[in-house]
């Protein structure tokens, strides 16, 4: 048997958890949005006064693409460098497969830089969201979901789009 | 241990490397040599050896085997009672959020560091020392397994 091959996965667009072929490759990027999509641009408001609001949650992982026979443990989502002020990244762990969708984003919230409820802010330290040690063996989804989402803030002026740099978002895990 | 003088080759100052685009995936594999003087190799005419296929308690050397030119050979001696040799690869998946990776553009590289060291236990308390390599042949070495 060989080395296994790991992709970082993205898992949406669909009622159930997505399997197989139909696991999103994070790696071709992200984007932030109001959609149930990888990279959908339904834009997220600015807020117009003091408050946050968020994203539709992506729920992101790591995706054994081919099997091996290593172990997986470890796993640890961090930033590449802080966003511009307005912006933050939040994370939480969950074996729990749910669509993206109005319903379960995170509620828009009334003061800037909220906490959605159930997650952890993203920082340039890398922080562990699923320390079991699962083997390489059978393909798709290793470890549990690094569910992550974006909140904007009033305090954001850096425009819409792409009109600022925007830090990568780091999956590291410990294979052996 | 007489048949540690035979590891593959000296040790050799570290040089600043620019990873070239042929390099092999991983820069070093393990070996791990027991007791008896005969060896695992991760990689043999068997295929790749996970880990957990060593016996662990009849280790006595554990090397990382460079594959590139210019990266050394290390390795750590396990020569206490209840020590025991760490390994991993901590690799690293960058996932851009800016939206301009477009469709079809090339992926951003994944980094590994290969982490040798050796653990133990005494009065119930865990020690260890931890060798971090990077990919640019800079070492780090701490006894927090996460300093990196």
């Amino acid at each position: 048997m060989s080395a296994a091959t790991v992709q970082a996965g993205y898992w949406g667009a669909n009622a159930t958890e997505p399997t197989g072929g139909s696991i999103g490759n994070a790696e071709t990027g992200i984007t932030f949005s109001r959609e149930d999509s990888q990279s959908g641009t339904t834009p997220i408001p600015i807020p117009t006064a003091t408050g946050t609001h968020f994203a539709w949650q992506k729920n992101l992982g790591l995706n054994v693409t081919v099997a091996g026979t290593t172990s997986i443990s470890n796993r640890r989502v961090s930033l590449s460098a802080n966003p511009a002020t307005g912006l933050l990244l939040w994370f939480k762990a969950s074996n729990v497969y749910t669509d993206p969708a109005s319903g379960n984003a995170p509620a828009d919230a009334g003061t800037n830089g909220a906490t959605p409820t159930g997650y952890t802010q993203i920082t340039t330290s890398t922080q562990v969201y699923d320390n079991a040690s699962v083997a390489t063996s059978s393909t798709g989804r290793n470890g549990q979901f690094c569910i992550v989402t974006l909140g904007v803030d009033n305090t954001y002026t850096g425009g819409a789009g792409s009109a600022i740099a925007l830090p990568n978002i780091l999956l590291t895990y410990d294979e052996q | 241990m007489q048949h540690l003088q035979a590891l593959s080759q000296p040790i050799q100052d570290l040089m600043p490397n620019i990873l070239p685009a042929n390099a092999p995936a991983d820069l070093w594999h393990w070996r791990a040599w027991y007791r008896d003087g005969s060896v695992l190799n991760e990689y043999d005419a068997a295929g790749k050896h996970g880990f957990k296929e060593i016996n662990l308690q009849e280790v006595v050397a554990f090397e990382l085997v460079p594959q590139y030119n210019g990266y050394a050979a290390i390795h750590v001696r396990i020569d206490k009672p209840g020590m025991e040799p760490v390994f991993f690869r901590r690799r690293t998946i960058p996932i851009s959020i800016d939206g301009q990776q477009l469709p079809g553009m090339p992926q951003m590289a994944q980094t590994t560091i290969h982490i040798l060291g050796w653990k133990r236990s005494i009065n119930g308390q865990e020690i260890g020392s931890y060798t971090f390599l990077y990919e640019d042949g800079s070492i780090l070495v701490s006894d927090d397994f996460q300093a990196a």
